[in-house]
């Protein structure tokens, strides 16, 4: 019983993040159209990434006939890998605003520590080993979340600061929104390590707060101050 | 304001979020307790199970609840309260830039309503004022603009006509008598040259000619132009050392020009009898660069101090020192300078003298390409 609302409330979860993060997607590549920032495709290409995190988790759960933590242990890998290869895109619009210099450098070393985690986490799980995919899941895990928390927190602090650096109020509310959106997924990767000691919980509402985290970077993307709406039918004016 | 609102509500929003989750933890914990303490009549992973069964329901459903009000509060605080503040807000900052013709509806059906109503209103009044002061600056501007053009052509004339009279011989008597002609028409035609170039900038059709040029030649040719007039009041004036490379500035050098005639004339017009001085320095700072002109003059009264920068405004003390004068030296200084992106300022005290300055722009704020990827970035999104 426990097990199907676990997966019910997964599945649910992983919707919502799904839709959002093709929102994003959508709404990034019209504005990457538009503006041509190749720092905006970054972020598009970041979204996407996300989106096939979610779908992979998404699949894994609804098609599954075995218990979760089974399903879950086979996909988390390859469903996380995409998270990384993601997180190396937010890596590399971080480097271009903070560290141009190191724009490249920081992007290749963190894809490929990306493509190095995927590349073990399959290594681990496969027959070579003697290791079970439990254990092989824990590792590729802590792993994720200490890449995650590498990457984050420096992106997180470079948004709060601008936030309250820029004098554009619309370029300061959406770092802010930024900020806090990648405060929320770093609470996810830490919540992925707390599981071998406090169980699953930390990581259901870790998993739960990733929606609140990408609705905050959706919120990002489509603040705008709001103009005046020109009428006039008003009838209160003189 | 508005906006740390906006953050406080996303602040709390997380702050929320966190009890929820510290809810979770601690439910599971006494879960754990509950079971523990009933022995070993359950299997490891049955307790397990349990407590997060419990705690999952426990937790999400404190933390839903939290998230649901944080966001109903947040929602209905930003439909009715921030948003139609901050459209009240971008709609004042139209305003202000004359876009009288904008009207703003608001969805909010309380006080905010009121005050946009009033503001409307406001604005109306606002607006047929600024139509009706308008309407009169135009006139004015016109009638200027016709008057100066009608009065000069025959002051040129009077120019010319002197001009062949000295050629053909004059006695000594008629000689003053042209050269008394000569200085009033020529004191004539530069006072309408005031009135036009005012009733241009009044008008808005001051034609700019910007091309780089060497600020500190133009100094030079300046002070060289008044040192004849500085000599016959036997006035000192000096210029300090200019400083080297001095980068070139955007400039149109005719209008730059004017700016330091009026204040070089100023500073003679209105120094001192005997032991008068004239000072002029260039400063090249790091975006702009600053013309400074002193003197130790009469000086300016403080009362009038306010009223300097504005048209036709003569001081009581200028009056009686100099009598001919339009009082749009400064008015046009300024405005030309300010056109240049530039500005002016002023140090007076009465007898002890005066000092004029302008800023002209040298090079554009350089932004970093950091600031420049940051700004783009969250601003193309």
């Amino acid at each position: 019983m426990a097990t199907f609302s676990l997966i019910g409330v997964l599945s649910i979860i992983h919707i919502i993040s799904l839709a959002i993060s093709a929102i994003a997607s959508v709404v990034l590549y019209r504005a990457e159209k538009r503006s041509k920032n190749s720092m905006v495709r970054q972020f598009m290409w970041f979204f996407i990434f996300v989106f096939v995190w979610m779908a992979t988790f998404f699949i894994s759960i609804f098609v599954t006939t075995n218990t979760f933590t089974e399903s879950a242990g086979r996909e988390i890998v390859t469903a996380h890998g995409f998270f990384l290869v993601g997180l190396a895109f937010v890596a590399r619009i971080y480097a271009k605003m903070a560290l141009p210099k190191y724009e490249k450098l920081i992007f290749n070393v963190t894809m490929f520590t990306a493509i190095t985690v995927i590349a073990l986490g399959v290594y681990l799980q496969s027959p070579f080993t003697d290791i079970t995919i439990i254990k092989a899941n824990t590792i590729i895990i802590q792993i994720s979340a200490i890449l995650t928390a590498l990457i984050l927190i420096p992106v997180l602090i470079f948004f709060f600061t601008q936030s309250f650096k820029l004098d554009d109020a619309i370029a300061a509310v959406r770092s802010f929104f930024f900020g806090v959106g990648f405060t929320l997924l770093l609470w996810h990767a830490i919540s992925l390590v707390l599981i071998p000691t406090y169980g699953v919980i930390p990581w259901i509402i870790g998993e739960a707060l990733n929606v609140l985290a990408f609705s905050l970077l959706l919120a990002g993307i489509l603040y705008s101050t709001p103009t005046t709406k020109i009428t006039k039918k008003y009838t209160n004016a003189t | 304001m508005l906006l740390t609102i906006q953050k406080l509500f996303i602040g709390l929003l997380v702050f929320f979020i966190l009890i929820g989750t510290a809810a979770a933890y601690i439910s599971a914990q006494i879960r754990f307790n509950a079971l523990s303490s009933i022995g070993n009549e359950l299997s490891y992973e049955e307790i397990q199970e349990q407590i997060f069964s419990s705690a999952l329901q426990e937790g999400l459903v404190v933390f839903l609840t939290f998230v649901a009000f944080a966001s109903v509060f947040f929602f209905v605080v930003n439909v009715f309260v921030l948003r139609p503040l901050l459209e009240l807000r971008a709609f004042a900052r139209e305003q202000a830039e004359n876009q009288f013709n904008i009207r703003l509806k608001v969805r909010s059906r309380n006080e905010i309503l009121d005050l946009v109503d009033v503001f409307h209103r406001m604005v109306s009044r606002l607006h047929d004022e600024q139509k009706h002061t308008e309407t009169v600056a135009k006139m004015k501007s016109r009638f200027i603009t016709v008057a100066g053009h009608k009065f000069r052509t025959p002051l040129s004339e009077i120019k010319w006509g002197l001009n062949e009279l000295k050629i053909k011989g004059l006695s000594k008597e008629e000689e003053t008598t042209v050269k008394d002609i000569e200085k009033t028409t020529a004191g004539m035609i530069e006072l309408i040259n005031d009135f036009l170039i005012a009733a241009e900038i009044e008008d808005g059709v001051s034609s700019y000619d910007f091309k780089y040029a060497q600020i500190e030649s133009l100094i030079r040719t300046s002070v060289e132009e008044i040192l004849p007039a500085a000599k016959v009041r036997n006035i000192k004036v000096t210029m300090d050392k200019f400083p080297s490379n001095i980068p070139a500035v955007k400039i149109d050098p005719s209008k730059i020009s004017l700016v330091l005639k009026y204040l070089l004339d100023n500073a003679i017009k209105y120094n001192k009898e005997i032991g008068g001085t004239i000072e002029i320095n260039l400063i090249v700072k790091k975006e702009v660069m600053e013309v400074i002109v002193t003197d130790n003059g009469i000086g300016i009264p403080k009362e009038e101090q306010q009223y300097i920068w504005g048209n036709f405004f003569r001081g009581d003390k200028a009056l009686s020192i100099e009598t001919e004068g339009t009082g749009l030296g400064l008015y046009i200084a300024k405005n030309i300078v300010e056109r240049h992106g530039g500005s002016v300022r002023f140090e007076s005290k009465e007898d002890e003298g005066s000092m004029f300055a302008f800023t002209i722009p040298h090079e554009k704020k350089i932004i970093s390409e950091k600031e420049k990827n940051v700004a783009n970035f969250l601003s193309d999104i």
